[in-house]
């Protein structure tokens, strides 16, 4: 059952528009942090990240509310729609890493760590059901 | 403590205090001008209609966390490409088949510079260099033919091995080595001149010899060695080599040629060969002091310039900047649209058109890149990067950015929501009264068959005065839970029975309201189907 929400959120999220976003920034990203390595570019290409999360979530935002409405109808649980959300948000987060995971590897850690922060604040302002 | 590094200028402790004591004065008078009894009529002010709603979107647009994401990460990307840009020293190579082999570097400068032969040049490696100092101001001669002038030619020559070259620069060094302190030399071509000249009181004896093969050889394109007079028509014209006397370069005697200020161009000439590895730093440190660098290669000179240019990995860095600004403005085109969306669909029940709106949005981006201009003017200076670079990479990404965005919304708004979808309403007059039971078995057959919708409930309900309402509930088969309520009610005219259908669609799912009024449509037209064959088979 977990495996099966697990996948079909992950093909899900691979499936919206705003994957192809993600995707189109990461190669902008890895031509940019290559060419323009600087520690001062690396932070802000960090932040940069961030928000490009942030917009692929925004541009995705009534797929992932019909998302989470599906889930719910389902009879899933609240912790395992928090789940989902989360595999949702870090599919992007993994396109993202392989970036700096070509320039930079010693950042991805602190990048996983604040982008997963990210995900719990964005879940908890704009998609929580009360 | 250092008083002097931290202290204001005194105009503006001045001008602060005028602005203080302005706004205490008004407000003093404000206050002491006591409250007239009768009302003051106010003036209407006349603000256009397209002011305002121009003012409504730009705040609607400004707010909202789309354009604030693009506005910022426009913002972070250009600062961070005048941080990390880079700069190379903009060169030509030009064809040096015509120009002797004089040289290996040559350096230009049109003022005055003196000792850099130690900046230049690593004391480890001997070279031989020759410095020439073109002065610009005529000595006055008196002779029994009139008066004429010279000018002078300043040359240093620090080479070791005179005797073995054939270089053409160092036989003219060969002269000036064998001249005294009082010594001057003088092209045989002039005639005027004989025994000594006076320069400011110093008495300067002359020797003629035929040196104008010499002061006639161009050191580069355009560069000739003697004094350039004017140009003409694209070709320089130069001092006739019998009108320059060259003087060998001492400190004192150049003071006394140029007392005051004089235009002096100096060359600093490497005559010896010089390995490549150094040859860029001597560009990159003779460019501070000189306009002009040539490298002599083999059949080519290259020349650099001071003027920077950006390399190829900040004109890179800039196009991926560009290009991660536009991403973002894609993904969030979106949300904006939406919001834009919105509101114009209030609007244009008031009557504004879509050419306003849209213009609108694209005025309210347009000021908010223009207004967040200043703060990244502020970052930049106060940091004392070079903000050249920055600016251009921001004004290229807003204006691609504006120009996507506002695309973007255009379109979203002709495609769909711009349009006022009027709610799906019918109503059909015939002159007898249907069979309800018989239209409630015409729908259950009808919807058995369908394949986008299902029928869940059909119910006739009896009213007090003896009309009927047909209630059908709908389930859209293509999406998730979604319901269409179609109502059927029944009316009497004069002599006309009247039936007037509503749909209504309800959903879970997060439905444009462009996708609902389809569906409702699609159900209507299912539901006037059913209520015709009801008709024709009277």
């Amino acid at each position: 059952m977990h495996y099966k929400i697990l996948m079909k959120t992950a093909k899900y999220s691979v499936t919206c528009n705003g994957f192809g976003y993600v995707l189109l920034y990461t190669l902008s990203l890895t031509l940019y942090i290559t060419i323009c390595f600087s520690e001062i570019a690396l932070f802000i290409s960090l932040l940069l990240s961030i928000m490009m999360l942030y917009a692929s979530l925004l541009s995705d935002r009534l797929s992932i509310a019909q998302l989470i409405n599906a889930y719910s109808i389902v009879g899933l649980k609240r912790k395992e729609i928090v789940a989902s959300f989360y595999i949702f948000a870090n599919t992007r987060v993994l396109v993202i890493a392989i970036a700096f995971l070509v320039a930079y590897p010693s950042i991805v850690v602190a990048f996983l760590t604040l982008s997963n922060t990210f995900i719990a604040l964005v879940y908890y302002f704009t998609f929580r059901r009360v | 403590m250092n008083f002097n590094a931290m202290s204001i200028p005194m105009e503006h402790i001045v001008m602060m205090i005028v602005i203080l004591l302005t706004i205490v004065v008004i407000l003093l008078l404000k206050r002491v001008k006591g409250f007239i009894e009768e009302e003051s009529i106010a003036i209407p002010t006349l603000v256009s209609p397209v002011f305002k709603i121009i003012k409504l979107m730009f705040f609607k647009v400004a707010i909202s966390i789309e354009t604030i994401l693009v506005t910022i990460a426009v913002l972070l990307i250009a600062f961070t490409v005048g941080y990390v840009a880079t700069y190379t020293y903009s060169y030509t190579t030009i064809d040096a088949i015509n120009i002797p082999y004089s040289y290996s570097i040559l350096l230009v400068s049109n003022s005055y510079v003196n000792q850099v032969e130690e900046l230049l040049i690593n004391a480890t490696i001997p070279l031989d260099c020759i410095r020439i100092l073109q002065v610009f101001r005529e000595i006055p001669i008196k002779s029994s033919r009139g008066a004429s002038y010279l000018l002078p030619l300043l040359i240093e020559c620090n080479v070791h091995s005179i005797e073995r070259s054939n270089n053409i620069l160092i036989q003219l060094c060969k002269y000036v080595k064998n001249l005294t302190k009082d010594n001057v030399l003088i092209d045989i071509s002039n005639r005027d001149i004989e025994g000594t000249i006076n320069v400011d009181g110093t008495k300067l004896s002359v020797i003629k010899v035929n040196i104008s093969e010499y002061l006639s050889i161009q050191l580069l394109p355009g560069i000739p060695l003697t004094h350039t007079i004017g140009v003409m028509g694209g070709s320089t014209i130069t001092a006739s080599p019998s009108t320059i006397t060259v003087i060998p370069y001492s400190k004192d005697f150049y003071e006394i040629i140029c007392k005051n200020e004089c235009n002096v161009k100096t060359f600093f000439i490497i005559t010896s060969q010089i390995p490549d590895g150094i040859k860029d730093s001597i560009v990159k440190t003779g460019l501070r002091y000189f306009e002009i660098v040539a490298l002599r290669r083999n059949n080519s000179i290259d020349i650099y310039s001071r003027s920077l240019v950006p390399s190829t990995k900040t004109i890179l860095g800039i196009t991926s900047s560009i290009l991660i600004s536009l991403i973002f403005s894609i993904s969030i085109s979106g949300g904006l649209a939406e919001k834009v969306i919105r509101i114009s669909e209030k609007l244009s029940l008031m009557g504004v058109t879509y050419d306003t709106i849209i213009a609108s949005v694209s005025i309210a981006i347009t000021s908010i890149f223009a207004i967040l201009i200043t703060p990244l003017l502020i970052i930049l200076i106060s940091l004392g990067a070079m903000a050249g670079i920055s600016i251009l990479s921001y004004i290229l990404s807003a204006t691609a950015t504006n120009f996507l965005l506002t695309y973007k919304v255009s379109r979203k708004l002709k495609l769909r929501g711009y349009r006022v979808l009027s709610k799906p309403f019918l109503s059909i007059n015939i002159p007898e009264q249907i069979d309800s039971e018989y239209f409630k078995q015409i729908v259950q057959k009808l919807f058995a068959l369908d394949d986008i919708f299902m029928l869940s409930e059909v119910e006739v309900l009896r009213g007090s005065e003896g009309y009927n309402e047909i209630r059908i509930e709908l389930i859209y088969r293509k999406s998730f839970a979604t319901i269409v309520t179609v109502e059927v009610y029944e009316e009497k005219g004069k002599d006309v029975w009247s039936y007037t259908i509503n749909v209504d669609v309800w959903s879970i799912e997060e439905l444009s309201k462009y996708e609902q009024s389809k569906i409702a449509s699609l159900a209507l037209s299912k539901v006037q189907g059913a209520l015709m064959q009801c008709i024709t088979r009277f």
